[in-house]
């Protein structure tokens, strides 16, 4: 047969993994994969079995099979493999299927396998698909290079470098491009290059690309247009569905949020993220037996999973209180326990939660055992605990009569979060619910404004060049609030000038270096981030030398 | 599909489930069985033996190829079917459809030709279009003197043909005779299922543009002498 194919790839030293559960499909495969020359081929029959092996040896094929029976599925298995740095960019992920529609349901973006094949399938295509995929990534080394290092500046020049030359895989590096745009809030760029892209053909990730540019500059309706003409296309676009609730909160149509996700968890019910994102949002939305059956579908996904958190248990069991289920509430919760022995984050989520539960049931010395115990365990790691848990923890001060004691972590939450809006709108429903509504107003606006008005002293001292001054000040506002993205920023901005203009100092580096941590935790993309951690790495670059 | 414990669908639901994961299995089974004919087919063999085995392959074939439109024809009728389209190179398409076939090419002896632009790429759905494709081929195999051929060309009206043309006999006169009403559309709906003709129609007919829908034709000569089958998408 006669195939105008380009030189095949030389696949004799590269080293394979095949996971099924199914013995005898295990051995068609090694036998397909000797076919190539290949001889260093390991296979695992379930999930724990490839993890220990990946753990052992970085391969450069991984072949899995979706359904791997009991424990983990292929997509849990990618996440884990993925969240634990087991699979390189380099390493091509397979995932073997037994239906073409399982792409669009299955996890997160940014776990996506290489590809997807579905069963069955011989040698012959396998061959083309791999080869597909490592050509793929050895154009796109370069630019992952880059991305990795945090360059993404030269990350997308690369990529308008390779877009000029109009390669045959030029809808990859536009692609790569509009993502990069995207993170670095760079949306004028990316709306160009969507139009672009678009006014030639109608490629679904580009009109998602571009409904994110309208989201992000505050040109809702037009997303929610773009968003909804996707799912209406392919009501499998899982990704769009996301895009398309998180639009019509932030328009205000909470009820139209809630069942868009309602109807992209019940076509993707094994994606824990989803079932968590819709639990958060009927919680709010007081809709609680939706937002139990959420979090119950999350807590039972969560077994196998590394998104598994102590946070669904309590949840469930918040939402349960008001449905008919109080004593399966404490089920629940002692489940929770169970499930994370020796892990006081998940105690504290635990002892909040049955302080409500018990507290519901008329149960008042369990509760008040339970409200202790809270105490006791925020107390010994105060400071370090998530914006979630401190406001859960304010609010059971406040519930339990010790009013104080919650307003003043309240107050240190807005301070350090006063930009964060949505917190700030639950502390808000906090106090609302509470019947607190007029002073949760004022507190909120009095502490934010603290803040700003501390921040923009800053900034006007770096404008007037007092660059000692301002960095004494921000040092000092660090102080106070550790976890305030604004501050951090600025600190390390502040920080980097100074070094800019009279050389290194190791001790603000260091300090630009825990600021800059902090913010790549909790910044959203487009902060600003990439470029303080670009000017990062020249200072620290250029003295290196 | 396996979770069988959804909230309030009933009998009816698990029923159909089991059905769809029924013909998974069977569909994961003969992919062993194509597989190990495959490796059979390249062992030395007489001249009988090679002739069973090479119907062996082409009937088995045939089934999963079955067994994926009977899947398709469930999922039209229980949760619809629809077409979920990206780009993708044609080359990369065309020659994965013939790789899907190349263990029926070789035992049979046929040779194929491609004749595509490398830069071509189309709006479609991977999985389907591969579905129809590999049902044209397989046709197309069964009747071909000694080879086949697979073109791409994007037509006047800006939709993209692809061909399947064999140096066979041609299609018999009773099946191109129920092509062609107003629409364009084809009527399959006496007999013709093992020619997978309905099913490719109406993958064709799930890929819709600008108001246009996709489609089949039906053919004799051109380029070979034997049968054109054309996809036609906008």
């Amino acid at each position: 047969m006669a195939l105008p194919r380009k030189p095949r790839l030389d696949f004799s030293d590269k080293r394979f993994l095949i996971i099924d559960d199914f013995g005898d499909m295990r051995s068609m495969l090694r036998h397909m994969v000797e076919s190539y020359g290949v001889t260093r081929i390991d296979t695992a029959a379930t999930a724990k079995e490839a993890l220990r092996l990946m753990e052992r040896h970085p391969y450069d094929v991984v072949l899995c099979d979706y359904n791997l029976g009991e424990g983990q599925d292929g997509q849990q298995l990618l996440e884990e493999a993925k969240h634990r740095r087991l699979i390189q960019f380099a390493t091509v992920f397979m995932m073997l299927t037994a239906e073409n529609t399982m792409q669009m349901v299955m996890g997160a973006v940014e776990y996506y396998p290489d590809d997807y094949l579905s069963k069955p399938f011989n040698k012959h295509t396998l061959r083309q698909r791999l080869e597909k995929i490592m050509l793929r990534k050895q154009d796109l080394l370069a630019v992952d290079k880059l991305v990795q290092k945090g360059e993404l500046e030269q990350a997308i020049e690369e990529c308008d470098r390779r877009i000029a030359r109009k390669p045959r895989n030029l809808r990859e590096f536009q692609k790569l491009k509009g993502e990069l745009c995207l993170r670095l809030g760079r949306y004028e760029a990316a709306e160009m290059l969507y139009r672009e892209v678009l006014a030639e053909r109608s490629v679904p990730w580009a009109r998602l690309g571009l409904g994110q540019v309208y989201f992000h500059t505050g040109r809702l309706e037009a997303a929610r247009d773009c968003f909804q003409e996707i799912v209406a296309e392919n009501q499998h676009h899982m990704e769009a569905h996301d895009w398309l609730a998180r639009t019509l909160e932030a328009l205000g149509e909470a009820e139209a949020a809630q069942a868009c996700l309602e109807q992209a968890a019940r076509l993707s019910p094994k994606a824990i993220q989803r079932q968590m994102a819709l639990g958060d949002l009927a919680l709010r939305r007081k809709d609680f037996a939706c937002a139990a059956r959420a979090f119950k579908k999350a807590v039972k996904l969560g077994e196998h999973s590394v998104y598994k958190s102590p946070a669904n248990y309590s949840k469930q069991a918040q939402a349960m209180i008001h449905t008919s289920g109080k004593k399966d509430a404490l089920r629940v919760l002692k489940k929770l326990r169970q499930d994370f022995p020796h892990d006081d984050e998940a105690r504290l989520h635990a002892a909040l939660a049955e302080n409500a539960v018990y507290d519901a049931l008329g149960r008042q010395d369990e509760s008040r055992a339970a409200y202790d115990e809270a105490c006791k365990l925020f107390e010994a790691h105060a400071g370090q605990w998530p914006a979630e848990l401190v406001l859960e923890m304010s609010k059971t001060h406040i519930a339990n009569g010790d009013e104080n004691r919650g307003k003043e972590l309240i107050k240190g939450l807005v301070r350090n979060h006063h930009e964060d809006e949505a917190l700030l709108q639950r502390v808000q429903e906090a106090f609302s619910d509470l019947g607190m509504a007029e002073e949760g107003r004022a507190l909120i606006s009095d502490n934010r404004n603290k803040v700003v008005q501390l921040n923009n002293q800053g900034v006007r001292l770096v404008q007037e060049g007092r660059l000692e001054e301002a960095i004494s000040l921000f040092e000092e506002a660090l102080q106070d609030l550790p976890a305030n993205k604004t501050i951090n920023m600025n600190t390390a901005m502040v920080l980097l000038k100074y070094m800019e203009k009279h050389g290194r100092h190791d001790g603000y580096l260091g300090q630009v270096r825990r600021c800059l941590d902090m913010l790549r935790e909790h910044a959203s993309p487009g902060s600003g981030l990439e470029q303080l951690q670009e000017r990062y790495n020249r200072i620290v670059k250029s003295h290196a030398a | 599909m396996a979770d069988g414990s959804r909230d309030g669908e009933g009998h009816a639901a698990r029923f159909t489930d089991l059905l769809a994961s029924t013909i998974h299995d069977m569909k994961n089974s003969l992919g062993l069985v194509l597989n190990g004919l495959e490796e059979l087919a390249c062992q030395p063999a007489g001249e009988a033996e090679h002739k069973t085995l090479q119907s062996l392959q082409f009937e088995a074939k045939k089934l999963s190829n079955q067994l994926i439109q009977l899947l398709s024809f469930y999922k039209m009728s229980h949760a619809g079917l629809h077409a979920h389209c990206d780009e993708y190179e044609i080359e990369d398409l065309l020659v994965e459809s013939l790789l899907r076939e190349q263990p029926l090419l070789d035992a049979a002896g046929l040779a194929a030709d491609l004749r595509v632009d490398g830069d071509l790429t189309w709006m479609l759905d991977r999985e389907l279009i591969l579905g129809v494709l590999g049902n044209a081929i397989g046709n197309a195999a069964r009747h071909a003197r000694s080879r086949l051929l697979l073109a791409a060309e994007v037509g006047g009206r800006g939709e993209l043909r692809l061909v399947v043309q064999d140096d066979g006999p041609g299609f018999p006169a009773g099946i191109l005779a129920q092509q062609g009403d107003a629409d364009g559309g084809i009527r399959f709906d006496t007999g013709h299922t093992g020619l997978g003709l309905s099913f490719c129609a109406l993958i064709a007919g799930l890929h819709r543009r600008q108001g246009r829908c996709g489609r089949i034709e039906l053919a004799n000569g051109g380029v070979l002498p034997g049968a054109r089958f054309t996809l036609i998408l906008p």
